[in-house]
Parts: structure tokens; sequence; C-alpha cells
């Protein structure tokens, strides 16, 4: 029971939810909104932390990121290079902004949930505005300086330069710095000492089987006489497919609700899975062989509940 | 269970509750549009009935489409609120400008109204002039307001009209327009010209986040500034008297973003502004730029006044310990109109 005087807890009872923006309205639609692969046309959230933004995926950009451009509903606002659409053109049923002048790269790794998807002429045309608009749309007017529609544009702009921020799965540069043969030159009783760790522990970071923490990796780095940035990523650094799988947006809930239960970032807890999944993985294949990440992370999840993940890394 | 996973299952009282806090701070920060109804016990919920009534249905698309966590959904509630209650008043804005606007095309010879029966009746031209309604782009409009030279007046009482600009820049900037347009024009469209000629002085910015209470500080217009008064009457000079006249039309946060600029610059004065608004570089820097802009409204100036209206303030921040000694000698104007000459629609 809330805390509401007696006429709003009327209204509320005559208040509705657009069946097709709950839950169960979208898994009508979607069957699994959440597990869908990043496509182009798709209206979805992009999420880091504790910002929250609505794009339009415009097209695959780089490697592990998405060509977006930033929606609006309320507040709406518009501006020159904006697509307005009509309310029949989307799921929402108001009147929406895509900011087509704000195209960014986002991480596919902020992006979560389908909430809609829109028709190849929307997407085109923001991808490209041209002189003809899309039917049931109209071209965005002038923004004022300093009006509303201002502030909604600066508004956005700041929420896409934090998500495009957002952490990657560090990537093994094994090019770039051989932790193996910096240790054989250091001397492996000399890592045991200044790390405090027992000769198995060292091993597996040597080995790579093992990550380290930031306190760990600026030991060794002063050892071995490189950046902390070189130890971090050649040890702590995942193979590239594993971290394009970790990023994939059907996991995110799992990293978020785990995250969530234990107080933790949702970079560190996708980090600390995946390693783990690695160094299975590694004990199954060794060096050699293509594994295939999706089904090991699955079924690595399947044999494992977040109480697994309460050591650390 | 997180509110905003309620609404997604279609739960909707716990949501509305939120709405209801969320108004009940929101009409006390920016209460323009309720300004009569302050007094009243509902006040809240009479406002949460009304905002409902209106955006609904937007609102829940808003939330619903951008998800995020329980705190990330109340901040764009607050928002969305916060416009919401910004854009009821800015009708009464509007209002407001085209009562001053008419007042002043009635009061001067330079401007006409077509008459009944003729073509664009009721339309406003250049006084002599028999030009047909104008049809074209209002950019064309604008910037030829844009090339008159004309100190702006803000916004000084929420009781009295905005006299918009000095009445001699008033008439000067409608005349380029309506000569430009070389016909007759609205009334509404002339709000829309003159709206975007002053677009500092006549906005209403939304704060960001965080900044509850700054955003909300008026135009000091009935409280004098003592150490800055005194200031300006010791340097008798035309220039410092034009300063302070400018200086009292800000507000308190718009002086503050000012002092900011003077003391350290545009970079830092932004990431100063970022942490004490706690929002993104691009809204805080819009902040700044409006501020800016107010200046070299309200000056009447395209560059050089604003540098004028910076050396003024460290002036005034220098000799701030002061003010507790100054003795103004109660002949202070009360208000920023009375130092004004020429200035028109004060009345309520």
């Amino acid at each position: 029971m809330t805390d509401l005087p007696q006429s709003l807890r009327l209204l509320a009872s005559s208040l509705n939810v657009p069946s097709v923006l709950t839950t169960d309205g979208l898994r009508q639609r979607f069957s699994d909104p959440d597990g869908l692969d990043p496509a182009a046309g798709q209206v979805r959230r992009a999420q880091w932390e504790d910002k929250s933004l609505l794009v339009l995926l415009l097209g695959a950009a780089q490697e592990r990121y998405w060509r977006v451009a930033p929606v609006s509903i309320d507040p709406t606002g518009e501006d020159e290079n904006s697509l307005v659409l009509a309310a029949q053109r989307s799921a929402f049923s108001v009147e929406v902004t895509v900011w087509a002048g704000l195209q960014a790269c986002l991480p596919t790794a902020v992006l979560s949930r389908v909430v809609d998807v829109w028709e190849t002429d929307v997407t085109t045309w923001c991808a490209s505005p041209g002189a003809t608009v899309p039917a049931a749309a109209r071209r965005g007017q002038f923004a004022m300086p300093y009006g509303p529609d201002a502030e909604v544009r600066a508004d956005l702009q700041d929420m896409l330069e934090t998500l495009a921020e957002a952490p990657l799965v560090p990537v093994r540069q094994t090019t770039t710095f051989d932790v193996a043969a910096a240790a054989t030159r250091v001397g492996l009783n000399v890592l045991v000492e200044a790390l405090g760790l027992a000769i198995p522990a060292v091993v597996k970071i040597v080995k790579g089987k093992a990550a380290v923490t930031e306190d760990q990796a600026a030991i060794l780095a002063r050892l071995f006489g490189v950046a902390v940035g070189d130890v971090l990523a050649a040890v702590n650094g995942l193979p590239a497919e594993l971290a394009v799988e970790l990023e994939r947006p059907r996991w995110r809930s799992v990293w978020q609700t785990w995250a969530a239960q234990l107080r933790r970032a949702e970079d560190a807890v996708r980090f600390q899975v995946g390693a783990r999944v690695f160094a299975l993985g590694y004990r199954q294949t060794g060096t050699t062989g293509t594994p295939n990440w999706d089904s090991r992370i699955a079924h690595w999840l399947a044999d494992h509940d977040v109480k697994d993940m309460s050591g650390g890394t | 269970m997180p509110i905003l996973e309620d609404l997604e299952a279609g739960v909707v009282e716990p949501f509305l509750a939120v709405v209801y806090r969320v108004v009940g701070v929101q009409v006390r920060r920016r209460p323009g549009a309720y300004w009569e109804h302050q007094a009243d016990p509902d006040l809240d919920t009479v406002v949460t009935h009304d905002f409902v009534a209106d955006r609904w249905e937007r609102t829940v698309a808003a939330v619903l489409g951008q998800g995020g966590d329980d705190a990330s959904m109340e901040r764009l509630l607050h928002t969305i609120v916060e416009r919401w209650l910004i854009d009821r008043f800015r009708e009464t804005e509007r209002g407001s400008v085209t009562r001053t606007l008419v007042k002043h095309l009635n009061g001067h010879d330079d401007f006409g109204k077509v008459p009944a029966g003729h073509p664009g009746a009721g339309r406003w031209r250049l006084a002599g002039t028999h030009q047909p309604p104008w049809a074209g782009s209002l950019e064309e409009l604008v910037t030829a307001a844009w090339t008159v030279r004309a100190a702006a007046v803000r916004w000084t009482s929420d009781t009295r009209r905005a006299p918009i600009a000095r009445a001699t820049d008033l008439s000067a900037v409608l005349r380029v327009v309506m000569a430009t347009a070389a016909g007759s024009v609205s009334e509404q469209q002339l709000v829309e010209v003159i709206v975007r000629r002053f677009p500092a002085t006549l906005s209403t910015p939304t704060s960001p986040p965080g900044a509850l209470d700054e955003a909300a500080a008026q135009v000091a217009d009935s409280d004098p500034l003592p150490a800055d008064i005194w200031q300006a009457r010791q340097d008798a000079t035309t220039t410092a008297e034009d300063a302070v006249v400018v200086v009292r039309q800000l507000t308190e946060q718009d002086r503050h973003v000012l002092r900011l600029l003077a003391d350290v610059g545009s970079a830092e004065a932004v990431r100063q502004l970022q942490k004490e608004l706690g929002c993104g570089r691009s809204r805080a820097y819009q902040h700044l730029e409006r501020v800016r802009s107010l200046v070299r409204e309200l000056t009447g100036a395209f560059d050089d006044e604003e540098q004028v209206v910076l050396d003024m303030l460290t002036v005034c921040q220098a000799e701030g310990d002061v003010s507790g000694m100054v003795d103004d000698g109660g002949d202070e104007p009360s208000n920023t109109s009375e130092s004004l000459a020429n200035v028109e629609g004060r009345t309520s």
C-alpha cells in the first residue's frame, strides 16, 4: 500500500499502461526482448551504471560498437537535424524524436532490451538525412538557443558521451608484452615474494590463467619495467572472441542482476565470469582450437550462481 | 520489487506515488504556473491530477522506453515534471510578450494595424504602407532583427509585465522586421521573432538535476546590491552605470557564472559548473553560453560590452567584503526599470 491520497488511489485504478510496452507485451512481440541480437532498426535501451537512454540502431560500426541515434519521448525536443515520428509510427503511441544529428558509436556492451523495431525508411533517413522525409514523420524545427529543445539536446549529448566511455572487456594483447618471458627474466621467487602469493597462484598469473588486481599489476609492472596498462592487458585480457560474446546484450540481465546482488560494478562481474569461462575453456582445449564461447558461457552459468562469485577476482 | 518492474507488469499505483512525490518537490521549485494556489493544502494532489491528465501517456512511454533503475527513473520524472511546469508557465510568458508587444505597437505611430475588410486584417505593418500579408521564412525576419543593436530588459518580477527591451530599441527592431517583410505581419509572427531575438532574456532555463534550489533564484529587482551600487556610484562613468544596470538584472546564479568566467576562464568555468550542477559538459557549456548571451542581450552589444560587465563584476567581487559598511543613503532605485530611460510595460 502506497502513501497516496484517496483521490489519487482512485485515479491509479483508472490508469493503464499500454500493453505493448509491458514485459508481457514485449515478450509477445519479440519472444525474448533481452536475448535478441542487435540489428539496424531496433529501438533499444542503452544503459550503463545510472545512465539510461533510448536509441535507434542505425548499423554496426567498428567491431564491438553500434552507430546509434538517440530517441527522446519526454521531454521530447527537436532540432533541424532530427526526425519527429507521428504517434502511429511507433509502439510508444505518442510523438517521438530521433536526433539524427547526434549520431554516435556506442559499445555493444551498453545495449540492453529491445522495445520497438522501426521500418527501414526511418533508419535510412536518420543514417543520412535527406530531403524526402518518411511518411507520417516530419523534419524537426530549429531549436531556439538556450530554449528547452537545446537543453534536451545538450543532455542527450552528455548521456551519449558517458555511454560511449563504458568499459569494454579487456582483450589479451600477446604481441605487446610477453608476461612469461618477463617472469623468467625476473625470476619466479622474486615474483612470489613481491606479490605475497603461493607459487601455484603466481604460476597461474604468469601463464595467463588467473587475473591480477590493479595493485598486483602495479607491483608486476615495477618489476618488469613496463606500464601498468601493459600488464593488465597481457594478464587480464581475454580472447577477443570471448570479449565480443560477453558483451552481447543477451547476457546483460545476468551481469546486472549479479552486480546488484554483489554490490559490484557490472564490468567487474562480467570480466570475472569471462575469466572463469576462459580458464575452463583453457583446460578443455589448451591453447589450440576455437571454443564456442556462447555455449561455454551458457554452460558455466547453468552450473554456477551468484554465490560462486562472492570470492572476487 | 522495483517500481519500474511493477510498471512494466502493468501495476500503476507505486509509480503514481513517485509521480506525486516528484510533483510535490517540483511545484515548490517552479511555482509559477500555480502561483495563486500555493496556499492550497491539497496543492500536490491537484497538480498531480493535472499532470496525469496532461501527460500520462507520454510519461509512461518515456519511462518504459528508457528503462534504468528506480533512481534514474525518478530523475527522469523530475525532468519531465519540471519541464511540464515550465511549459505551463511559458504559456503565460508568451501571453505577456504578446500583450507588451501589442501595447507597444498601439502606442507608436511608426506602426499601423491593417483595418478590417482589407487583406491581412488585424496584422501589423509600417504606418503609411499598404502592402499585402507577408508570407516568407521566419528566419529572414529573425536575421533582420539581429542586425539591430538593441538592449534587452529582463523579466524583473512575477507580477509586472516584462518590457522586453528599451522602447526605442524595440521600435527599431520592429521597424527593420516590418521593412524586411515588406508586408503585414501577424502578432504571433512578431512574438516569435522577438522571442528569438532575445533568446537568453526570454528563456526560462531548467536546471540540471541536483541543482534543486539554485536555479529558483529570482532576479533581484527589489534587493539593492549595496557593494555593486556603492561601487558604481564611486565611479560615475556612464559605462559603469550601464554595467550596474545589467548586473542588477541578473540572478544570483547568473552572477555566479559570470564571476566564474571572470576568475577562471571558460574551460575551467565549465568544469566547475559540471561539478556544482551535477550535469554533463554540454549542459554546463549551454548554461554558461546562455549567461554570456544574456549579458550581450541586456547590454545591447554584440561583443565588447560583455567584457565591461565582467570587469564590473570583478570590481564588485573585490569590494564584496565592504558591503556591510556601505551607506547606500536610502535613495537606491528599488527596481531595475527605474534606472532605465524610456522603458515601458510596467503594468501588472
